[in-house]
Parts: structure tokens; C-alpha cells; sequence
């Protein structure tokens, strides 16, 4: 309880050093992180001490060094006083203390800089986030870190992966040790990644220690993840960034058998995807060399390797492992690698060695993974940011694809002022 | 209504049946001093589904069916004690992804045994130890090289019931001591079994019973392919048959059927099984 406590003091002190001076009544006691509730939203979610009437500004990030070159204003609309000229903004209907804003129309894969603001003052420094690219976009980027806690080793994280500038994050579960609580997502999520989640949307999916309150509940209070359909809350999703398609699943809380709906969704979205690139978060691997999931290895692998996913990325088992290819139901089959990244902050696994194992250690760190065509990298990083494991993989994508190139996504200046009213 | 059918049947035949108190048919039955008894035994999982932590249904694509055969070599030493020695082998089949299976069969180990039988009670209580090979594949590995020690009994319960029936308590309980990676491994299983007579001659005897218990073990774990590793529990029920041939019943065979049900990170279907069962010497 005291290292809890301690814990909570370090994270309180980080984020009031961080604090900007141009901080006005309003204290942010959480976020701003970014979410990424459909394939062209990006929702910027923040709590503050008291109500207020939240906005968030925004605007495309010039362009570096100008040389003579002019920016073009995204909006002439009238805007509140301390807004600044250029910029747009959105703002809530009426004054909350869980502030959610949706930010749509936004121009695919461009950069943005953002600002909260709090009954008209500005609340937070100005941060950065990439829009969503468009589907036949082939340059993507992601993170993917696991099992985070513990305070010291997420910050260190955070800090490295930060410096990345990937288009988002994946987290393949147990975000909130020990029991998924509401009242530990700060200490353990929330305070140390700060400065990752204001800058990369992150989209995680449940893990064994998630779903121990009330089934996950806390999970879906924090985190707004792109709909399902077929169940209230999202405990599995797909989105699209790029060229590359994420099926994120759920084992800890709904069922995955061949007779369930999410293997029915599943199918049906590796099925009928066009994407380049498919890659999958489980929370628990189906191959490791420690305690692999044989159902899933039984009923999920021979789905991703007749539809050809790339990528399988786990946690649960607190290491990194990247797999050899491996193909459970042989040709014509693709095979599929397995990553696990566990190694987020606890306490590191032992392991011992299978056949199928291409790279293992126990390490503390996180995964990126670039993507450009037909050509992926893979690297794996401890805390600091230093690479220990990498890979790559080719292979022919026709240009465009992926998908349609998008259309022109500058928004009609109506649409330009987006109201949020919370549900 | 046909399993109630046939439970009312059972129970009209039993108490028409008069006579005698039934013999308890004990799984593990002592050879008499001298005497040394063969045993082979046959358990099939068919179909299994994989029942999650919420107790959720998970089908299995296509059909995973685990085999197992236990061999034993009973000797009895005196009145109330019997050494023995066991070896198992099974075969893990999953058939087919794509048109190909995955499989691993083979001789998973071998142990010795202690019986004991207290007094002059028909209870009888066995001690053990399995040495189990290594996993020699990576797809559902018939062994997990986790050596064990294992305690088997039967006993006797409400012996004052009468003729009509006897009333086994089965206690199952195996141990796993770590090694390498692998965390201690338990298994638990208490099961009550009705036994009731339904025919009786010189030549033979026929017995019904009636299966229910509950397991609870650390993992998910069969025929050394660890399913699931966190602790699994499930409750099952089922019924046998017992049949002793000769006039003192030197053959035996018994046939088992039974189902999981409520079960948690295990996995759950129907089983099947066949024991085989023959006394030498010591007439």
C-alpha cells in the first residue's frame, strides 16, 4: 500500500512539473490522451478537478522551416477570445469534469498540434498527434508495449517510445495491475505515459488482470474504442491505418471458439479486409516459451494463417519473444510470427527455450514497427530506447492497394466549429 | 427423460434383486497375498470444447481427441498391502487443420505404487510415483515431464446401507513438483459413486454405477498438453458398468462413460473409458 501510495506522490509531482505556466483555473487531473474511436476520429479525452466547459484547438502543424511559403488557415470562424487566429476548435455543449472530444475531418496521416481549454483558458501546453491515414496511405507506424506497471519502467518507456513518433500505440493488455480498478488507472497508466498518450493514440484490449472488476468495466470508462457491433462494450475491434488492418481480440471476457461471435467477426474481417498488412493483439500468446495458449493455437492460428495475417503481437508473459514464422495448418497457408511484448514494468518471466522461438530475453521495453510498401521493420527496444531485436519482411504491394485514396478531407467550413455532446 | 428412463430401471432392478450385500466394486481392488493382478485401462476425451474463466463455451474447430492407456502390475504382499508398477502411453490427436494433423503419441512414463488397504475395511488407498518424460513434440505433447507423486483411494461409504446398494468415495490427488520453468502442478478429484447390483450368477455379476465429483487442478492440463495455465476447475457426472466373470470374478470390465459440466479454464466434453482387469495365481 505505501509503495502505492509512493507511487501516486511521484506521478502527482511529475505531472505538476509538467504542468505549464500557462495553466489558468482549471486542473487537468488526467490526460490529455488521445483515442482513436473510429478509422477517421481522433478523440482527445481529459478529466479536470472541477466542471468546466472544455474545448480543444487544433490546427495542422505548419510546415518546418518556411521559406516564404504560407500556411493555409483552416478556418476564418468566429472563435472564442482566447482562442488563437487560425486554429479551430471544439468545443462540449455544457460543463463536464470527463471531457471527451471528437475530432473528425481531420486531413489524413497530416500532423496536428492541440491545446486544451477550460471554460475558455487554456489548460495544457500544446501537444502533437498524427491524423488517421488514409487506407491506401502505405507509410504506418505503431508501438506496441504490454503489461505496464510499476511506475518507473512505463515512464521510461513512455519517454523512449515518445521519441519514436509513431502514428499510435497498441497495448496488448493488463493495462491496470493488480485488478483493473478505476482508482489505479492513474498511478499506473494514466500518470506515467503521459507524455506518449497526449501525442499517440492508444488502443489496448483486456487482459486477465483488466477484467477482474466488474468484468472490465473501469477499462470501457477510460479507454473510447472504435465499435464492434455485435456487443455494448468494444472488448474486440478492428480499425484501419493505412495500408494496415489491426484486429484487436478479446480472450479474457468473451468467448473465441469457432461457434462465438467473434470468431464469426474475426473471419468475416480478415476475410474481407484489403489491407496490405493484418496484425493481431491477444493478450495471451499464442506461442511462447512460456506458457502458450494451445486453444488458441488450436482455433485462432489456422484463421490467421488462411487469411494471411503478418503479425500476431501478445503479452501476459512478462519477456520478449519474436516466433519463427510458423504455420500450424501447413501450405498453402501463410505463416504467421508471433511477438510477445510483456515486458512492461513487471516482474520479468522465466522461460525456457522452445523449437519455434527466433529471439527471447527478458528485457523491460516496447515494439516498433515501421511500414513502408511492402517492406516492414520490426524492432524491438528495452526501456531506453536502445534496439536489441529486429526484423524485417518484404513482400509485393501494388501501389494504392489498399484502398481508395482518400478524398480530400478539408472540412466544409460548417463542419468546421464540431460540437461533442456526451451520451 | 431417456437417462431418467434408465435410472428408474436401475434402481426397479436393484430392488428387485434381494440377496447378499453387492460386493464393492473398488477401481483399485488388492490382489490377495500371492496373487498378482494385471490392469489395463482406457480413457478417450472426445470433442472436447474449451470452457473459459467465465465458464464461457470455446468449440474447438474440427476434432481434438485425447487417448490414453495406463497399464499395471499389482502384486499383493500380504492382507493389506500390494506393490505395483504403471506405464502409460497416449496419443493427443487434432484433426484437421487444412487437411493436416497435429499429433503426438507415445510412452509418457512409468511409476510404482503402494496399496494399502486399512484393516479389514474394503477401502483401499494408493500411493505413487510417475516419472513422466519430456515433451518430445511442440504440438500437443503427450508428456510434460513433470515428474509426480499421486495418491488414488476408494472408500466405502455408509456400509449400513444394506443390500440394495453400496456408496464409493473416490479421492484423486496428484502432485507435480517444479522443475525448470514449470510452477508446481496439483490435481484434485473427489467423486461419489452409487453402486448398485443388477445381475448376479455363479458365472458373473453385472454392477451399475453412478459417477459425480468435482476436479480442481492448477492448470487446464491433459495428457501432458497444458490447454489453459491457469487454475481450472470442473464438476462431472457419469455412469459404468462393472462386470466380474468366473466365480470369484478373476476377469473384470468395467466401461465408463461420463461429461464435464460448470467448468472453469478447462476443458469440458464427453469421456469415455475401458478397464480390463485379470487375477493370476494364488488360488
Amino acid at each position: 500500500m505505501s509503495r502505492r501510495i509512493g507511487e501516486g506522490i511521484v506521478w502527482i509531482v511529475l505531472a505538476a512539473m509538467a504542468a505549464p505556466s500557462v495553466l489558468g483555473a482549471a486542473t487537468l487531473t488526467r490526460g490529455p490522451y488521445l483515442q482513436r474511436p473510429d478509422d477517421q476520429t481522433i478523440a482527445v479525452v481529459w478529466e479536470t478537478a472541477s466542471a468546466n466547459l472544455g474545448a480543444v484547438e487544433y490546427r495542422r502543424e505548419p510546415p518546418p522551416a518556411p521559406s516564404g511559403g504560407t500556411y493555409r488557415v483552416e478556418s476564418e470562424s468566429p472563435l472564442p477570445a482566447a482562442t488563437v487566429p487560425g486554429w479551430r476548435s471544439a468545443e462540449e455543449e455544457g460543463a463536464e469534469v470527463s471531457h471527451r472530444i471528437a475530432l473528425s475531418g481531420l486531413d489524413a496521416g497530416a500532423l496536428y498540434e492541440y491545446r486544451i481549454l477550460a471554460d475558455g483558458a487554456a489548460a495544457s501546453p500544446v501537444h502533437r498527434f498524427r491524423a488517421p491515414r488514409c487506407p491506401s496511405d502505405g507509410n504506418v507506424s505503431f508501438g506496441v508495449i504490454g503489461d505496464t506497471t510499476g511506475g518507473v519502467v512505463p515512464a521510461a518507456i513512455a519517454g523512449a517510445l515518445s521519441a519514436e513518433g509513431v502514428d499510435l500505440v497498441l497495448h496488448v493488455g493488463d493495462v491496470d495491475y493488480p485488478d483493473g480498478r478505476l482508482e489505479d488507472y492513474d498511478v499506473n497508466f494514466f500518470g506515467p505515459f503521459a507524455p506518449l498518450l497526449a501525442a499517440d493514440a492508444i488502443l489496448p484490449i483486456l487482459g486477465d488482470h483488466d477484467v477482474r472488476t466488474a468484468g472490465g468495466a473501469p477499462f470501457f470508462q477510460v479507454f473510447d474504442l472504435p465499435a464492434n457491433g455485435l456487443t455494448p462494450d468494444p472488448r474486440f475491434y478492428s480499425f484501419r491505418q493505412g495500408d494496415a488492418e489491426f484486429f484487436c481480440l478479446d480472450v479474457e471476457s468473451s468467448p473465441f471458439g469457432e461457434d462465438s461471435d467473434q470468431y464469426r467477426w474475426l473471419e468475416k474481417g480478415l476475410r474481407t479486409s484489403t489491407a496490405a498488412w493484418k496484425f493481431v493483439t491477444v493478450f495471451e500468446p499464442p506461442f511462447t516459451s512460456k506458457n502458450s495458449n494451445i486453444v488458441e493455437q488450436l482455433v485462432l492460428s489456422p484463421l490467421f494463417e488462411k487469411y494471411g495475417v503478418d503479425v500476431v503481437f501478445s503479452g501476459h508473459e512478462h519477456l520478449y519473444e519474436r516466433s519463427k514464422p510458423i504455420r500450424v495448418s501447413g501450405p498453402p497457408n501463410s505463416p504467421v510470427i508471433y511477438v510477445v511484448e510483456g515486458g512492461g514494468g513487471s516482474v520479468l518471466s522465466n522461460f525456457d527455450p522452445e523449437s519455434f522461438s527466433a529471439f527471447l530475453a527478458g528485457v523491460y521495453g516496447y515494439v516498433t514497427v515501421r511500414i513502408a510498401g511492402g517492406s516492414l521493420l520490426l524492432e524491438a527496444h528495452d526501456a531506453a530506447g536502445a534496439v536489441f531485436d529486429s526484423l524485417e519482411l518484404v513482400k509485393p504491394v501494388a501501389a494504392g492497394a489498399g484502398g481508395d485514396a482518400c478524398a480530400s478531407s478539408t472540412p466544409p467550413l460548417e463542419n468546421v466549429r464540431e460540437r461533442f455532446a456526451r451520451p | 427423460m431417456p437417462a431418467l428412463a434408465a435410472v428408474s430401471a436401475i434402481v426397479a432392478s436393484t430392488l428387485a434383486f434381494g440377496g447378499s450385500p453387492p460386493e464393492f466394486v473398488l477401481r483399485l481392488p488388492l490382489p490377495a497375498p500371492g496373487q498378482a493382478a494385471a490392469a489395463a485401462s482406457f480413457d478417450a476425451g472426445l470433442d472436447p470444447v474449451y470452457a473459459d474463466a467465465n465458464g464461457s463455451r470455446n468449440e474447438i474447430a474440427r476434432s481434438l481427441d485425447l487417448y490414453r492407456l495406463d497399464a499395471s502390475v499389482t502384486y499383493g504382499l500380504s492382507r493389506s498391502f500390494a506393490l505395483g508398477a504403471l506405464g502409460t502411453w497416449a496419443e493427443n490427436r487434432y484433426c484437421c487443420a487444412n487437411g493436416r494433423a497435429l499429433s503426438d503419441s507415445g510412452f509418457t512414463g512409468a511409476g510404482l505404487f503402494l496399496d494399502w488397504r486399512p484393516g479389514a475395511s474394503t477401502s483401499l488407498l494408493r500411493l505413487g510415483y510417475q516419472s513422466r518424460k519430456q515433451p518430445g513434440s511442440d504440438a500437443l505433447p503427450v508428456s510434460d515431464g513433470q515428474d509426480r507423486v499421486f495418491v488414488r483411494s476408494d472408500w466405502s461409504l455408509l456400509p449400513g446401507l444394506g443390500r440394495k446398494a453400496r456408496i464409493g468415495l473416490r479421492v484423486d490427488f496428484d502432485y507435480g513438483r517444479p522443475f525448470e520453468i514449470q510452477k508446481a502442478w496439483f490435481r484434485a478429484l473427489g467423486e461419489i459413486a452409487p453402486q448398485f447390483p443388477v445381475v448376479r450368477s455363479d458365472s458373473f455379476r453385472l454392477d451399475a454405477l453412478a459417477t459425480a465429483g468435482f476436479l480442481a487442478a492448477s492448470d487446464a492440463r491433459q495428457n501432458g498438453t497444458i490447454f489453459h495455465n491457469r487454475r481450472s476447475t470442473s464438476a462431472r457426472a457419469g455412469a459404468a458398468l462393472h462386470l466380474g466373470l468366473g466365480r470369484d470374478r478373476r476377469s473384470q470390465i468395467l466401461v465408463e462413460g461420463g461429461r464435464d459440466f460448470a467448468s472453469r479454464n478447462a476443458l469440458s466434453g464427453w469421456r469415455v473409458g475401458l478397464t480390463f482387469r485379470r487375477l493370476f495365481g494364488g488360488r
